[in-house]
């Protein structure tokens, strides 16, 4: 299985990582730190799931989401934030994300996303 | 129901300050000693009832607000303690000062057992600090009150007044709006320079030198000084100068006002008498000169001289003495001198310490027999201090004008001085 | 006195801290006003007075009347929270929590310390839960200022070390908008690096 995880916040980066990789450990990650990457390494890689920050520089997570969705209709694209506001989460849904998850991301949430996405 | 007695409610009511346990409804679960004995209401007669009952008069609204947020957050929250009392009423004792008749609380709302959706309140009495804050504020604004007074002293002051500030070396650190009006300077075109540029070179050194020493003695110092507006036109100023001492006792800096005397000097100009010594003033004797020299027929044998007469160390006379006894000095020379006189000769103030005398139908040994007798008279003069004299002295000859009489009286002058003083010296 | 370094790692995982401290912070007042609020990403910078004297002044017009709340907290982590809401906002807020049309000086004053309570609270517990430390609060305190002379601290301290962490709260439908600054100074900015250090440490075990 392989995830792409795109975050400007290395600490975001590896306390995501460190779950997945406690609950999958043969799972490969990728990592971006910027929407750019993302879109490339996305290409590149295909990945099943994509782990997604909203706030990045070069292109934001709301630009990268609609590249990537548009490059691949069926991408699950699940997007990590620290907006917990219901109205925020509704907007991005819109945009074609899978599901929207508050950061910190917790192992129980992880375990949804992976049963919910993967299996 | 009475309040049980173990350690924490012994703690509790040991506290200074109040403490109660209510909950969402407002119904209190726990009410310590300080709240009894400061509202009056018992442990008993307050547990198991609203708050409501006692208090009906708080907002609610607020305070319940308040309960959920704590709850929710699981936080505290707290109230505004600088405005009037919000919480519950609480009376105050003081007597002696009437500011405040309920206490001044600050209140603090923290979760106690969250899932049964009580909180603890805690007030505290800020009356103390809060008048204190009150007076703070009070005076706050009668020093802004007094400022804004205090400024517009200040700016009729500097509209007004020809005023220069200069530092300890004199070098100017200020000046007044109405002086660079007045003298025709740009607002900072004087700072930084020494005050002696503004003075022109008709005010003699010796001024200057009476002024620092006595500014150096930490004395105010006033006279006349001649000064240039920017235009370079001089004007006469009565100046008053002031040392100003820092609260350390060390010279701060100097403060000299001005004040326009041009037309007194003029006046005085005009005026033909010498105020101090009462002779003829210097434009006067100009005019005797004139005239003496025009409109008389004067020959070999019966001529006219002129007579320059200085007095001998003046200056260690003012030092050591003071000006005022210098002056007076002046004035019993010009008594004794007008004393010894002949009808028909003429004697001025001619300067500071000079005296200049027209006489007429002598010779050259007339002219000095009398310059002569004048000498010891002013020897002869019992003061405080012993007065001495030179004198120079000059015969009109054919050709002769004021200027070069004056010259050949100066040099003969010069010569006595020369000789020892106290000497007379024809040329 | 010694400058405390604060890497990049350490700047990283600060930011990151603080924009989960944000975010919960929004929707806790988008839930108390039942309105949507624009999240927004906090700047952090180190600097020392003159610099925090320039940084509110670059940050806060000058033209208007403000509420200025300061709060302090403490424990194993302290600083100062600071609230800072144009008058026009806080009797927005006033409006919008009292439903009444002319809220009283008091009710503003209330509404402006509940703001600030749920503003601290959220954004300072949400930060010490990560770091793994209980603070506590203290009462704040709540001037009207005019101008954007918010603090009064004389240059002869200028030489304080502090991190500057700020944001902005901003509910634009309902014209509320308010800054968030929370500061820390010298050996609380140690403190701070040392949690921040164990989190690191945590997560790499």
């Amino acid at each position: 299985m392989k995830i792409l995880v795109a975050d400007d916040s290395k600490l975001a980066r590896l306390s995501l990582i460190k779950i997945v990789k406690e609950l999958e450990p043969s799972c490969e990650v990728i990592e971006a730190e910027n929407g750019q990457i993302a879109v490339e390494k996305f290409q590149e890689n295909s990945p099943s799931i994509v782990f997604l920050d909203l706030t990045m520089p070069i292109i934001d997570g709301y630009e990268a989401l609609a590249q990537i969705i548009e490059m691949n209709p069926k991408a699950q694209v699940v997007v990590v934030t620290a907006d917990i506001q219901s109205q925020a989460q509704a907007q991005v849904i819109a945009l074609g994300a899978k599901m929207v998850i508050p950061k910190p991301i917790s192992s129980e949430k992880m375990q949804t996303v992976l049963q919910q996405l993967v299996f | 129901m009475t309040k049980p007695v173990d350690y924490p409610n012994i703690l509790l009511d040991a506290l200074e300050h109040g403490v109660m346990i209510v909950d969402e409804e407002f119904n209190v679960v726990y009410w310590n000693q300080w709240l009894e004995i400061n509202t009056g209401h018992t442990y008993a007669s307050m547990v198991g009832k609203s708050l409501l009952t006692f208090y009906p008069d708080i907002d609610y609204r607020t305070l319940q607000r308040k309960i959920r947020t704590t709850l929710r957050l699981n936080s505290p929250t707290f109230y505004d303690a600088s405005l009037n009392n919000r919480f519950i009423p609480i009376p105050r004792n003081k007597i002696t000062s009437s500011v405040l008749n309920t206490m001044q609380l600050q209140v603090t709302i923290s979760p106690y057992v969250v899932d049964q959706r009580m909180v603890m309140i805690a007030v505290y009495d800020i009356s103390d600090l809060h008048e204190l804050k009150l007076t703070l504020q009070q005076q706050m604004k009668k020093i802004a009150q007094l400022n804004v007074e205090l400024q517009h002293d200040k700016q009729i002051i500097d509209d007004n007044l020809l005023i220069v500030k200069t530092d300890g070396e004199f070098h100017i650190i200020e000046v007044s709006k109405a002086f660079n009006v007045f003298f025709g300077f740009e607002e900072n075109e004087l700072i930084g320079w020494p005050l002696q540029i503004i003075y022109s070179d008709k005010t003699p050194l010796s001024e200057y030198t009476h002024m620092k020493k006595t500014l150096q003695d930490l004395e105010r110092w006033s006279g006349e000084i001649e000064i240039l507006s920017k235009q370079s036109k001089a004007l006469w100023m009565d100046a008053v100068v002031t040392p100003w001492i820092d609260h350390l006792g060390v010279l701060s800096s100097y403060t000299a006002i001005y004040h326009d005397i041009t037309d007194k000097k003029r006046l005085e100009l005009l005026a033909t008498t010498d105020p101090l010594t009462k002779l003829y003033n210097r434009y006067r004797f100009d005019e005797i000169f004139d005239v003496t020299l025009m409109r008389e027929h004067w020959k070999t044998g019966d001529s006219f001289a002129l007579v320059i007469a200085d007095i001998d160390h003046f200056k260690h006379i003012n030092d050591a003495y003071g000006h005022q006894r210098g002056d007076e000095v002046l004035v019993r020379i010009a008594e004794v001198l007008r004393r010894t006189l002949r009808e028909g000769d003429t004697l001025a103030r001619w300067g500071g310490e000079e005296f200049i005398f027209l006489l007429p139908h002598v010779d050259a040994l007339r002219a000095i027999l009398v310059a002569e007798k004048l000498r010891v008279a002013v020897e002869k003069l019992s003061l405080f201090v012993n007065v001495q004299l030179s004198f120079g002295v000059s015969l009109f000859v054919a050709g002769d004008t004021q200027e070069t009489l004056l010259n050949r009286a100066d040099t003969a002058l010069y010569k006595a001085k020369e000789n020892g003083r106290n000497k007379v010296e024809l040329l | 006195m010694k400058l405390i370094e604060f890497s990049g790692d350490h700047l990283d995982v600060l930011r990151e801290l603080m924009n989960i401290a944000v975010g919960n912070a929004t929707a806790s007042i988008a839930d108390l006003l039942k309105a949507f609020g624009t999240m927004h990403i906090p700047k952090i910078t180190i600097s020392d007075i003159t610099g925090l004297k320039q940084y509110i002044q670059d940050t806060i017009p000058s033209e208007n009347s403000h509420y200025v709340t300061k709060q302090l907290f403490g424990g194993p982590l302290g600083g100062e929270f600071i609230f800072v809401i144009t008058d026009e906002s806080a009797i927005n807020f006033g409006n919008h929590l009292y439903d009444i049309d002319a809220p009283k000086d008091a009710d503003i004053y209330d509404a402006v310390i509940e703001l600030t309570n749920i503003l601290s609270a959220t954004m300072i517990s949400r930060l010490t839960e990560e770091l793994n430390v209980k603070v506590q609060f203290f009462v704040p305190s709540t001037q009207i200022i005019k101008g954007n002379n918010l603090i009064d601290l004389d240059e002869a301290q200028g030489y304080a070390q502090i991190i500057i962490i700020s944001t902005q709260m901003e509910f634009q439908n309902q014209n509320i908008n308010g800054h968030i600054f929370i500061l820390t100074k010298d050996a609380m900015i140690q403190s701070l690096k040392d949690l921040i250090d164990h989190k690191l440490e945590e997560l790499y075990a």
